[in-house]
């Protein structure tokens, strides 16, 4: 069966600054926790439970970049469903860079997080003669509805052929 | 082991380095099959049909491999993080190829008072990871809360 491509696909010029997006959600367990801490962010509040219960956070968190990890992951689920197949690795340009980025609530064991994404800017610069830069706004909500995390990311979209 | 350094006994402009560390295609990977999976990042010959020219790691799995090198070094000059409040702007300014090294050179930006009654201050942080051809691979500012002295008036606990 064909599976139309509806997101993925659409060049720079097609994307509506105000498109809003609910990429899903993710529950963090304590062993995924631990994982991400040992590999990639050794600090107590991270990678030990006793130890964690010492410090302010009175247990264990999520590291920042585990959220925004997790992020990436729904992120990439979510438009390959709507765009299967264009995922060849030669029309996604990348990401450039991410401003505002604030952690504000910890992220704790148990915790579910959904992540939601709008486009508010577009930048109207070319770059390397056929890329655009998509601003998005991102943030994730925890299960009482707190925002416990929020940051702009810059990302390459290809500009339409035809109006280059 | 260093003396312990309260947020008060940082001075702006401190200097730190760190790394290198290697950054290996298994680790590349790892990483993107969990996190990331794009084929630039899992698959040697997608990658090479890409925008980045080769097999390179998720811009995420750079941003902890920073924070790691930060934290080590601010950590090794005395002083105790008690977490990371934000990042104002990183840019990725180059792909870290699988088997890269990359090292990071670090400057104390900004010192600022925490919240009222909080046992941290926080300490800005300028972060630039060069690779092994000293070509910078990544920037970033970074807030981290840092480990204050108490005061007298300050309740304890």
């Amino acid at each position: 069966m064909d599976k139309t491509p509806l997101l993925r696909s659409r060049w720079y010029e097609d994307l509506p600054i105000g498109e809003f997006h609910v990429f899903g959600s993710h529950t963090f367990s304590e062993r995924e926790i631990i994982e991400f801490g040992q590999r990639y962010a050794p600090q107590p509040f991270h990678t030990d439970f006793d130890a964690a219960c010492d410090t302010i956070y009175r247990g264990l968190i999520a590291s920042g970049w585990q959220v925004c990890a997790v992020w990436m992951t729904k992120m990439v689920a979510y438009m390959e469903n709507y765009a299967h197949g264009v995922q060849d690795g030669r029309r996604n340009g990348g990401g450039v860079g991410i401003d505002e980025l604030q952690w504000l609530v910890p992220v704790r064991p148990g915790h579910t997080l959904t992540f939601t994404y709008e486009i508010i800017e577009k930048d109207d610069r070319v770059i390397r003669d056929k890329w655009g830069i998509i601003r998005s706004r991102n943030e994730a909500f925890n299960q009482n509805g707190e925002r416990v995390c929020s940051f702009i990311a810059n990302i390459l979209a290809e500009r339409d052929p035809a109006k280059r | 082991m260093a003396t312990t350094r309260y947020w008060q006994d940082l001075t702006t402009g401190e200097h730190y380095s760190a790394g290198p560390t290697t950054v290996s295609k298994h680790d590349v990977v790892e990483f993107a099959r969990d996190f990331d999976p794009q084929p630039y990042h899992m698959d040697a010959e997608a990658a090479e049909a890409s925008i980045f020219g080769g097999l390179c790691a998720s811009g995420w799995q750079i941003c902890a491999l920073a924070m790691r090198l930060l934290s080590e070094a601010v950590e090794g000059s005395g002083a105790v993080i008690l977490g990371a409040r934000g990042v104002p702007a990183l840019r990725w300014k180059r792909p870290l190829y699988a088997g890269d090294s990359v090292a990071a050179q670090i400057e104390l930006s900004e010192l600022s008072a925490g919240p009222t009654a909080a046992a941290y201050g926080v300490a800005l942080f300028t972060v630039t990871l060069a690779n092994q051809d000293q070509q910078p691979v990544l920037t970033m500012h970074c807030e981290l809360m840092i480990d204050s002295r108490q005061t007298e008036e300050q309740p304890h606990g």
